[in-house]
């Protein structure tokens, strides 16, 4: 379980003078509900995998022969 | 147990492949208030088909409803707004790795962290098993943490322009506490 937190706004009271007048923090929350999606999401990933290993092949292909 | 890895996993990596597909460089960092409509919007197709749930506290500061010793200092107020969303987190909470942004004061950062294990861990239930600082602008969830609270804020503010943002998100809310009412 991963939890990710992160705010918006600020903490000073001054509102008139500039501050927001909210502060916020969200707690984004990554749950066991990809049970369902397992094996897509794995399959994804060797996906994925594979394009940046091709991309940045590609990118050192076009860097040798640049030089 | 790693099933939830693989999950933000592919998010983080989805939020990667966004970088490249919109032609930034490997170290840009998404940030609601500084993007353009198009850029957020962007982001928030490319997170859509990710399991992910969110809570939110927007802490209304205005002098007339907002008062106590709570929210004398920066640092007690911060605490006190962090402990309240994971006090409405609880129930979904269990050995919990929590990712906080890096930024700011480290030494608060420590005590936030201390404090938050000492006031919701107990005897027989370990909500928090650890709690780590990452640096936002190197992990793609703590951009999309921050793309929730922007919305949030937005939509707090009753902005005009609100829904257009909250609608992909809205899906993945369980509860979000505008305080005080």
């Amino acid at each position: 379980m991963l939890v990710f937190i992160d705010e918006a706004g600020d903490t000073d009271r001054k509102i008139e003078g500039g501050s927001s007048r909210f502060f916020v923090i969200s707690l984004v929350l990554f749950d066991e509900e990809a049970n369902a999606c397992d094996q897509r999401i794995s399959l994804l990933r060797r996906e994925l995998k594979f394009s940046f290993h091709w991309f940045y092949l590609m990118k050192k292909l076009m860097l040798v022969t640049r030089e | 147990m790693v099933l939830f890895d693989e999950e933000a996993n592919a998010c983080d990596q989805r939020i990667s492949l966004l970088r490249r597909e919109l032609k930034f460089s490997e170290n840009y960092e998404f940030h609601f208030t500084e993007n353009s409509k198009r850029i957020r919007i962007e982001f928030l197709k490319a997170i859509q088909p990710y399991n992910f749930m969110y809570f939110a506290v927007a802490l209304n500061k205005d002098d007339q409803k907002l008062w106590g010793p709570g929210f004398s200092t920066k640092e007690s107020f911060y605490k006190y707004t962090c402990q309240m969303v994971f006090t409405n987190a609880m129930p979904y909470l269990d050995e919990a790795i929590v990712i906080l942004d890096k930024s700011g004061n480290p030494e608060f950062r420590s005590r936030l962290a201390k404090y938050l294990k000492k006031r919701l861990n107990k005897d027989n239930q370990r909500i928090i098993k650890k709690i780590k600082q990452q640096k936002s602008s190197s992990n793609n969830l703590l951009q999309l943490a921050d793309y929730i609270s922007g919305i949030i804020n937005r939509k707090s503010l009753d902005k005009k322009d609100w829904h257009e943002y909250y609608k992909y998100i809205a899906p993945r809310e369980i509860w979000v506490q505008v305080w005080p009412k």
